[in-house]
């Protein structure tokens, strides 16, 4: 007996661009998750991610002419698309961020209290990161955050940010050295790694 | 390597939300594959406008048929602030973009060619091109343009999309919305929006809704209807300028009957700076007539489609590098931003609340 397998995302994107739509909602309903929380890591703030989340689908239906998807999966190509969309609004950001105090805007979807006091915890640790990460270049950052929380290959990286893997390589090493300086300062570093939580740490340290 | 960086927490969407997206984005492709091309047009509603006050052509036709209706979509409070005011350059006008650029001279007898035809029509306000256009609009609502009144138990369905703005003192934000609405004349209603990523379906009870159909004020003078407007902003006396936004508020959001759309057109053919725009079109690419009104470094526009008269799109745009927001209390939000805009994309009569045209 034939074993039913669902469409690749190849598969999916084409019939799509064919005028399927319920194709692209399937796209959307496989990969929103890993958008949303690589949107949030990269901004610390969940409803910014929500909304980027957004934009990186609508960004990825717009470029569709452009898209020659060489994997099975747009995961990849959906996170280059993510990088740019973040870095062209980080600039707009700073912007509202000037515009209007840190109080948070309650969503019009509903939040529990606790879950809402979880996304704040959420945030306040993403956003020590965050500005730990500033310590990097932009090419730095992009190249590190698609490998950390991308979980992208090196091949990958090189391909949505149209760099050879060589750089890819070369920015990662940099950033790992980068990273590194910054948690010696505060003397912790195990085995060769950098400790988990150690930025975060490391910052809350120098705050003090 | 990944403990590079700190194990990050993980969360899923919001439910609603995260429908709601997936909603919007199926939407989208199914339009564009329709030919919409919903997205290309939604990157060019932040373009600014064309050069202004062009006599030769006023408005181009265009504009998909829409249904003589059209109602106001609600100044609710919804939650607000992002930014993505993205401002292209000013493009070349039509005429001299095609002139190959070496050719400087060419260039040069074309401009002068161009304002000997224009200036001299220029003049802006009462008797001038925009003063006449308006007129015209008028004469089109009096032929027996935009208006089909809603029969008991149909809803006036609008669609409507753009940027509008979040503001604390005078530091603005723009943010995108996607708007639709169904409201009965008796005030009742639903309005559905996604504003960001965030999504709002709100229920209306009958009277909740502005519904203003103005019919009191059949046959009043013009300045008598002048104050009314006035009183309908709560701002006592406005500058002309601030009638102007209201009006065109009033015309692009309310449902009005057609002796009262014709009045509006006439109060604003009155105004004295008003300035009709050349080449005017809205973010779906719609050609119209463009009136627009200059204050502090930016100029608040209608498009009207010229069949119907109906207003296809408002928006703000800045004449001055240097414009900034413009404080008024008639505009949503009490601000005019740069880059802000409403564009009604479809608005038709339905039989219940949910359905599309």
């Amino acid at each position: 007996m034939e074993k039913m397998t669902d469409p690749s995302d190849l598969d999916l994107w084409r019939r799509a661009g064919q005028g399927d739509a319920e194709s692209f909602g399937v796209l959307f309903d496989r990969h929103a998750r890993t958008v949303y929380n690589f949107c949030f890591r990269r901004t610390a703030d969940w409803a910014l991610a929500e909304d980027l989340t957004s934009t990186v689908f609508l960004e990825a239906w717009r470029r569709r002419t452009e898209v020659r998807p060489e994997h099975d999966s747009l995961r990849p190509w959906l996170l280059g698309v993510a990088t740019n969309v973040i870095r062209n609004s980080a600039r707009s950001q700073r912007r509202r961020e000037a515009a209007e105090p840190r109080a948070a805007m309650p969503s019009e979807t509903t939040d529990p209290a606790d879950d809402a006091a979880a996304r704040i915890d959420d945030e306040s640790l993403m956003h020590r990161t965050v500005l730990a990460l500033d310590a990097l270049s932009p090419v730095d950052r992009d190249v590190l955050s698609l490998f950390a929380w991308g979980q992208l290959s090196y091949e990958e990286i090189a391909e949505v940010l149209h760099v050879p893997v060589g750089t890819v390589r070369s920015r990662l090493s940099r950033a790992r050295t980068r990273l590194r300086e910054l948690t010696d300062v505060s003397g912790h570093e195990e085995d060769g790694h950098i400790e988990r939580h150690s930025v975060a740490l490391s910052l809350r340290r120098n705050q003090r | 390597m990944n403990d590079l960086l700190p194990a990050p927490p993980e969360r899923d969407l919001p439910p609603g939300l995260r429908a709601s997206m997936r909603s919007e984005l199926v939407r989208t492709v199914s339009l564009d594959s329709a030919g919409w091309e919903m997205t290309d047009r939604l990157a060019r509603l932040h373009r600014p406008a064309v050069a202004e006050t062009h006599p030769t052509r006023i408005g181009a036709k265009g504009a998909p048929s829409r249904r003589q209706t059209r109602t106001r979509t609600p100044r609710i409070a919804l939650p607000s602030p992002a930014a993505d005011g993205r401002r292209e350059p000013k493009r070349r006008g039509r005429f001299l973009s095609r002139l190959p650029r070496r050719r400087g001279w060419a260039a040069g007898v074309a401009l002068a060619l161009t304002l000997a035809l224009v200036v001299p029509l220029t003049f802006s306000g009462r008797g001038s091109s925009a003063s006449a256009a308006l007129l015209r609009l008028a004469e089109t609502v009096g032929r027996g343009g935009g208006w089909e009144s809603p029969a008991k138990g149909q809803f006036i369905y609008t669609r409507s999309l753009g940027s509008s703005p979040s503001c604390v003192n005078d530091a603005c934000a723009l943010e995108n919305f996607r708007r639709e609405s169904w409201i009965a004349p008796d005030g009742a209603g639903r309005i559905v929006e996604l504003r960001g990523g965030r999504h709002s379906d709100q229920d209306f009870a009958a009277g909740s809704l502005p519904f203003v159909n103005m019919d009191e004020t059949l046959g009043w003078s013009s300045d008598r209807l002048r104050r009314y407007v006035e009183g309908l902003t709560g701002q006592g006396e406005l500058t002309d300028f601030e009638l102007f936004v209201e009006i065109g508020q009033l015309m692009g959001e309310t449902q009005l009957l057609p002796e009262m759309r014709i009045d509006l057109f006439h109060i604003a053919a009155s105004l004295p700076d008003t300035v009709l725009l050349a080449d005017a079109i809205d973010g779906l690419g719609r050609g119209g007539v463009g009136i627009g009104y200059v204050s502090e470094g930016i100029r608040y526009e209608v498009i009207f489609d010229e069949g119907t008269a109906l207003v296809l799109e408002e928006r703000v745009v800045a004449i001055d590098d240097r414009a900034g927001p413009v404080a008024t209390g008639v505009a949503d939000n009490g601000w005019l931003v740069p880059g802000g805009s409403t564009t009604y994309a479809d608005s038709e009569l339905v039989g219940s609340i949910g359905n599309r045209p």
